[in-house]
């Protein structure tokens, strides 16, 4: 089993009286893509969140390679070589699309005075790589739903990471457009980037994860392989709802 | 480019005094409009706060040179002050956004104009008077002229600089999505700071340049909020975030009020509200960035783009 890059231990945050996420231990492995599922509200944003900076945990650490990150800001975390997407796309709309990527190698990981130049060429290769090289020179406004998903996550790798949070990349997109960001997301995996994927669609998270989180109500209620987790019937009940699992009950 | 500067250089050589004093105006706005942008144009951050350094460094000037420090020694220091108040100023009020953020600079202004009232070493309500330039009007004409332009070529440089290196691009990506920004690595609290802090020096600076020419400071002419508002305005007309749209915007401005004063005595100010509404609608990019589509579409795209812009405001 390779080494954890990444760990939460006891990872609790409170909004008011709700606790949306509750003593949730995860390990991120090496190499390895890590699906995160749940039903809605179950805390996975807010968990990446508290990964991120972007919310600081009430309880609990977050160690990268051993290191305690949950007190840092979210452009340190990004220093650090953690990069996240987001599940509504956040573009800079009235820059072009080479810019918005541009953005991402000038300051993300170990990108301590890089220049605009060098960070430009390092965004076209990124471009490439997600297909977006000929909407170079477009307003980032003026791509399709599913293009901006592939820019969010073009921008996020011109950052360098050595981990990346994915949160819901596929929501709003059809099968075709499903069908190459798996492809993708497995093409940025082989390049040596460790994954941590949110995930809706169980057939993607099928497919892609090595090892499934189950979140419900901010508790962690089962980990495991993909197969596993998915025939777990408290994971049924929770995630799919009890009239699905009755219907799984039925077919067996 | 280096065409407008020559003739700027040349500019007294063939003009009358009047002239270079118009152009000495011209240059003072282009200076505070080109500061602003640093803030409101690339970062996004409504400052009114250019007005509160530019009495500062007016200040500043009129009190050493009344202890007898050299004019040049004075700009160094004003400015300097002026950066370092903005920092201190900068950290607290730029966590603020939006209209919070405009009404807090706003209340610098007025904060710097009450305290100039009220101390003493100011001269408080009374004004101040600093020590007169020796020499005849051809004579310190120029070389307020030249002091004015000293300042705006400086300002003008770091504007260029700073837009085509790293810095400008973080400032930009604050103003287009600060939670993405700080997402792709950007330090955006310090990024902020060190903007208010460059839409500050150059004000102060231009302040001392000010002092020492009017020879006589009140509180309510340096903290002028309309020095504040004179700049937004043009950096609007020229083009926010752009190199070149806060110098075409005072050029056009400044001389668009001349002309309107003289046709239209009575209502100018009624035109000129009128012309800023009717930017505000049709170019809200201002001047540079329609240009700049233009050449992109060509020119039969004008009544498209302007068309859209309006459509902006629809419900």
């Amino acid at each position: 089993m390779s080494e954890a890059v990444l760990e939460g231990r006891g990872i609790t945050k409170r909004f008011g009286g709700l606790t949306a996420v509750s003593a949730v231990d995860f390990t991120l492995r090496k190499g390895e893509i890590l699906g995160l599922i749940g039903p809605n509200g179950a805390g996975k944003t807010t968990l990446l969140n508290c990964i991120t900076g972007f919310d600081s945990p009430d309880e609990g650490e977050v160690l990268l390679q051993g290191e305690r990150i949950e007190t840092l800001k979210p452009h340190a975390i990004t220093r650090k070589g953690i990069a996240r997407t987001f599940q509504i796309v956040q573009p800079f709309p009235s820059l072009t699309v080479l810019d918005n990527v541009t953005m991402g190698a000038l300051f993300g990981a170990h990108k301590k005075g890089q220049e605009v130049a060098r960070a430009r060429e390092a965004a076209k290769d990124k471009l490439e790589m997600v297909g977006l090289i000929e909407k170079a020179d477009h307003l980032a406004s003026e791509l399709t739903l599913a293009e901006r998903k592939r820019l969010e996550l073009a921008k996020s790798l011109a950052t360098e990471p050595e981990i990346l949070l994915l949160d819901e990349v596929n929501a709003g997109l059809n099968p075709a457009e499903i069908q190459v960001a798996i492809s993708l997301i497995q093409k940025i995996r082989e390049g040596g980037v460790t994954i941590l994927v949110i995930e809706h669609l169980m057939k993607v998270i099928m497919g892609l994860s090595d090892r499934v989180i189950v979140l419900h109500h901010g508790e962690k209620i089962a980990e495991g392989p993909p197969r596993e987790v998915t025939s777990d019937e408290r994971v049924i009940k929770a995630y799919l709802g009890d009239k699905y699992a009755a219907m799984m009950d039925k077919m067996s | 480019m280096g065409m407008g500067a020559v003739a700027l250089i040349l500019l007294p050589s063939f003009s009358e005094n009047d002239v270079i004093r118009k152009w000495m105006d011209i240059l003072l706005i282009a200076i505070l409009a080109i500061s602003w942008n640093f803030i409101g144009g690339l970062t996004g951050y409504p400052s009114f706060a250019p007005a509160a350094f530019f009495g500062l460094g007016a200040y500043v000037t009129a009190i050493l040179m009344k202890a007898g420090f050299n004019f040049f020694f004075t700009l160094v220091i004003g400015s300097a002050f002026g950066g370092m108040i903005a920092l201190a100023l900068g950290i607290p009020i730029l966590r603020l956004r939006g209209h919070y953020f405009a009404i807090a600079t706003f209340g610098v202004a007025e904060f710097f104009r009450e305290l100039a009232d009220n101390l003493r070493i100011t001269g408080g309500g009374d004004g101040i008077n600093l020590p007169q330039i020796t020499g005849g009007p051809d004579y310190f004409t120029r070389f307020f002229y030249f002091s004015m332009l000293g300042v705006a070529v400086l300002a003008f440089l770091v504007q260029y600089f700073v837009t085509r290196h790293r810095l400008g691009y973080g400032l930009v990506a604050i103003r287009e999505n600060e939670a993405a920004a700080a997402m792709t690595g950007i330090d955006t609290t310090k990024y902020k700071v060190i903007a208010f802090v460059l839409s500050s020096v150059f004000p102060a600076m231009a302040g001392g340049v000010y002092a020492y020419r009017a020879a006589f400071l009140e509180p309510i002419d340096v903290f002028d909020i309309l020095f504040s508002i004179k700049a937004i305005v043009m950096t609007m007309l020229g083009g926010v975030g752009t190199v070149m749209g806060p110098i075409v915007g005072a050029f056009i401005m400044e001389y668009l009020a001349d002309y309107l004063w003289g046709a239209f005595t009575e209502f100018h100010s009624a035109f000129l509200g009128i012309i800023i509404v009717l930017i505000v609608l049709f170019i809200p990019r201002g001047l540079m960035a329609i240009i700049q589509e233009l050449r992109l579409k060509g020119w039969r795209s004008l009544g498209p783009i302007l068309r859209s812009n309006v459509q902006r405001f629809k419900v």
